[in-house]
């Protein structure tokens, strides 16, 4: 009966003022959502308080299964080792609450987040879920194309729903495109993009970096079209699992027109590989510093300009199947190899941590990412000191975050277990100081750090 | 009565106060006058890569003169990479000088004026204290050119007889500890005379704090005397390096509960070392070299020990005596040269690039395994190399497929790549851990 009632409304609008624009609201506004959470916010200073900030997005609600989808900020941990940043929180969201339009508050768990594509999923804890949103993901869309944009409003504005009409005005084509429109929405965190008839074709969201820095004037676009695959099997996050992503193991450049000419091979383009890390696929594949990788997995690989660069790794990163056949050029010959592609080494955001409390210090298994940003060999084990409590015993003493923790007590430590079996006889025997190798840049030196617990 | 007492106090102590701010005031002038006439004002016209470019840029700072003959001390930060340095004399004579030797590691340098060219026979000079004497509280007088206003004196006490800084980038001074002073120091004042009220030169200013009120740094004049007899006679300082890095043993004690040990820790020993070569680890106790008891408790000591090692003659054995897991041994280490602070630099102008020699420090810096390379060490905007992405810090390591060993192995290629225009290059870079391609293109053949 009330859907009938929309429909006349609809209709009747339609008919009489020419304007669509209520009824689309009263249509798609049940679909979107306030979800309120907690995010941690980890001190590297400090060990045991943490602090938790409440923040706030919208997400839209889809499928039948009560799950919504909203902006991967929600989850800013770096999943991926090669962009990973040595501070922030790996803890997932917590608490969170979502607030339907019915004014109903709902408990949701987080499922899981595609950095690729800054989505992130979560899904409502409750028996029978109200219906979502069905997205059209036949829709291809084109530059001029006129849509319409809904979104809520923050709380100062009582989350009023908010409907404006945009036209895509710029496209960046990628292997995920991204349609970018003009519009001064500050206010948006997710939005639902529909055409002129409210038909739901995608979603919208004005924040680009994890941390949810918004650009100026720009709102960003992805198509359910696009992300038909996400929308039917959201990506799933546990705490072990390495990243979803595969890897090549490479650094790479454009291999130019001016470089082929150079090398006599003017018919030649596509990747020049530069670097190639230590235990990657591309090493065990035989691939070389020099090669020229010209198709992937039968596909032609185009580059010209370092952007070309993001294109293969996002193909690398989401290729469908675990082998590839890739075709490189190598001094003059053309030859083919085929790449086991394995999963992404995992950032420091997701490695194992130990707290060592009673020192004021905690430490990580290194991952890669730490190991390009100390310089490191690719295939070094360790662990490194990821929090000083300040003014904590280890602090006083000189122990630095990013220090690589070679020893404790002339016992060299290369994992975490070496570690807490360590830790174990200093709880059990107490002395009064211990003795920490490190390696900080070049230098190595020894910090003697006082131990709070020790016997008097 | 009591009117009188006062008036008789008063009598009697009037002149006293009188006596002694007069004699201040005279061993001031005495002192001033002493030195006074060998100060000079130095304005150095440095030749500096900058940009990839050869750069003309002038500099100015203070010196002393401290001989008849026109030798003058003052910083190396002041007088290195000069190609031209003109002097003023308090007389306000110009006169210019020449560079005789620099060492970068206790940043001193000796200059010689051009007496024949200025017309003087003589000129005035000031000399050397006994920094050892010098004591926290005496009244010290700065001379020099603060802010470029030559000829200022600024006066105070010595805050502190041993400083110690730890090395930060450039700024390094291994080999001696700092006098502190609250004389007002600036810069401009680098290179110019702290003296004594006996108007002797303790120590040559060469640091201040940024921000800091008063905080000035002069390096002591017994390493002045030692650097400048050794520049005088061999032209620079012959120093041997081991590749040991030193720690106090303060904590260590604590660690071990040992409030007596005595000896100086091993913190860390660089690759290909001699000091790794002999077998030298990490977390070794030294307690003698060359049979000499050695210990550093606090790190003001250290740099006495770093100086012992640095004075031995290179090529020669050293016997450190070490206690490992607490059994005493001893091993010989054959010392090496120190290698050279700041490397050879070239200009591949057709490039736009300037280049610099890898020195042992910057291979520490980089850790590198090796010395084959050669660091960018600028890009001019819009030149080819700037066209192939190249910046400061990479370092180049393949040259057409060729292996570059060196700075000079670079020129030989860069020669003969240039001499014919149309020809491009292709660059192997290695930044950190990764490499990259550079093709710098040759000009298209018309």
């Amino acid at each position: 009966m009330k859907r009938i009632l929309t429909l006349l409304i609809l209709i009747s609008s339609t008919l009489h003022a020419g304007n669509a624009w209520p009824g689309i609201v009263q249509q798609s506004r049940p679909y979107l959502v306030e979800i309120e959470y907690y995010e941690a916010m980890d001190s590297p200073e400090s060990l045991s308080k943490k602090r938790e900030v409440k923040r706030q997005l919208s997400g839209i609600l889809f499928g039948n299964e009560g799950l919504i989808i909203t902006h991967s900020s929600i989850f800013p941990a770096q999943l991926n080792f090669l962009n990973a940043s040595l501070y922030g929180s790996s803890e997932l969201p917590r608490d969170i609450t979502v607030r339907l339009a019915d004014g109903k508050t709902i408990p949701a768990t987080f499922v899981g987040k595609d950095d690729d594509y800054h989505v992130a999923f979560i899904r409502l804890d409750m028996k029978k879920p109200p219906r979502g949103v069905k997205f059209n993901t036949r829709y291809r869309p084109q530059i001029g194309d006129k849509l319409l944009l809904l979104h809520l409003l923050n709380s100062s504005y009582q989350n009023a729903p908010h409907l404006q009409e945009l036209r895509i005005n710029a496209v960046q084509q990628q292997l995920r495109p991204l349609y970018l429109a003009d519009g001064e929405t500050r206010a948006l965190s997710f939005g639902l993009v529909m055409n002129g008839k409210g038909v739901p074709l995608g979603v919208a969201y004005t924040r680009t970096g994890s941390m949810g820095t918004s650009a100026s004037g720009l709102i960003r676009m992805r198509m359910a079209s696009a992300l038909k695959e996400l929308l039917k099997n959201p990506p799933v996050y546990t705490r072990k699992k390495r990243d979803n992503k595969k890897w090549l193991g490479i650094t790479m450049q454009p291999f130019t027109r001016a470089m082929a000419r150079y090398y006599s091979a003017d018919s030649i383009n596509g990747i020049l590989i530069n670097t190639i890390m230590e235990g990657s696929p591309a090493q065990q594949a035989g691939l070389q510093i020099g090669d020229v990788i010209t198709s992937l997995g039968g596909i032609r690989v185009i580059a010209e300009k370092y952007e070309d660069m993001d294109d293969f790794r996002d193909r690398i990163r989401s290729f469908p199947r675990d082998s590839a056949e890739v075709r490189f050029w190598r001094e003059g010959s053309l030859l083919k190899a085929m790449v086991h592609l394995t999963a992404t080494p995992i950032s420091q955001f997701l490695a194992d941590s130990y707290e060592i409390k009673s020192l004021g210090f905690s430490v990580k298994a290194l991952t890669k990412d730490i190991l390009l940003a100390k310089n490191m060999d690719f295939d070094t084990h360790g662990v490194w000191i990821s929090q000083v409590e300040r003014a904590g015993s280890a602090d006083l003493s000189g122990l630095r975050i990013g220090d690589i923790l070679l020893k404790i007590n002339n016992t060299p430590i290369e994992t975490l277990d070496n570690l807490k079996k360590m830790m174990e006889t200093i709880d059990r025997e107490k002395p009064d100081y211990i003795s920490l190798f490190i390696r900080r840049g070049a230098e190595t030196q020894f910090i003697f750090i006082k131990n709070l617990t020790a016997r008097r | 009565m009591k009117k009188h007492v006062t008036a008789l106090l008063l009598f009697i102590l009037f002149p006293g106060v009188l006596l002694t701010a007069q004699s201040m005031d005279r061993q001031i002038q005495q002192a001033k006058d002493k030195v006074f006439p060998a100060l000079v004002h130095i304005q150095p016209v440095k030749e500096i890569f900058s940009g990839g470019e050869k750069q003309k840029m002038q500099v100015t700072g203070s010196g002393v003169i401290i001989s008849a003959d026109g030798y003058l001390v003052t910083n190396n930060h002041v007088a290195e990479k000069a190609h031209y340095v003109r002097c003023t004399l308090s007389s306000r004579q110009e006169v210019t000088a020449r560079v005789i030797g620099l060492d970068p590691w206790t940043d001193l340098a000796v200059l010689k004026l051009d007496l024949e060219e200025a017309g003087l026979d003589e000129v005035p000079y000031a000399s050397f204290g006994n920094s050892r004497n010098v004591d926290v509280g005496q009244v010290v007088m700065a001379l020099g050119s603060p802010l470029g206003l030559s000829r200022s004196l600024s006066m105070g006490v010595i805050s502190s007889v041993d400083r110690y800084f730890e090395d930060v980038g450039d700024m390094i001074s291994p080999f001696n500890l700092w006098l502190q002073t609250d004389a007002a120091i600036n810069p401009g004042n680098s290179g110019g005379p702290l003296i004594n009220l006996k108007g002797e030169i303790i120590g040559i200013n060469a640091r201040a704090v940024v921000f800091g009120e008063n905080l000035g740094f002069a390096i002591p004049s017994n390493i002045v005397k030692f650097v400048v007899r050794q520049i005088l006679e061999k032209g620079a300082v012959e120093r041997s390096y081991i590749g040991i890095s030193w720690q106090e043993i303060n904590d260590f004690r604590k660690y071990l509960h040992q409030p007596s040990l005595e000896g100086v820790l091993v913190a860390a020993v660089d690759r290909n070392s001699p000091a790794e070569r002999a077998g030298v680890r990490p977390g070794d106790l030294v307690t003698a070299i060359k049979g000499r008891m050695v210990s550093a408790v606090y790190r003001e000591e250290l740099p006495r020990i770093r100086l012992m090692v640095a004075n031995q003659k290179v090529g020669a054995p050293l016997k450190l005596n070490i206690v490992r897991d607490g059994k005493a041994l001893s091993v010989t280490v054959v010392t090496g040269e120190q290698g050279k602070f700041q490397g050879t630099e070239f200009n591949a102008r057709k490039w736009g690039l300037s280049l610099e020699e890898l020195t042992p420090r910057l291979i520490k810096y980089f850790q590198l395994e090796n010395a084959a390379g050669v660091l960018v060490s600028g890009v001019k905007s819009g030149s080819p190399a700037d066209k192939a992405d190249m910046r400061r810090g990479d370092i180049i390591t393949l040259f057409d497929g060729k292996a570059v060993n060196d700075l000079e192995t670079f020129k030989q290629y860069y020669q003969k790549a240039t001499t014919d225009s149309t020809k491009s290059v292709m660059l192997m870079l290695k930044v950190n851990k990764r490499n990259r391609f550079a093709l710098i293109e040759g000009k298209k053949k018309k």
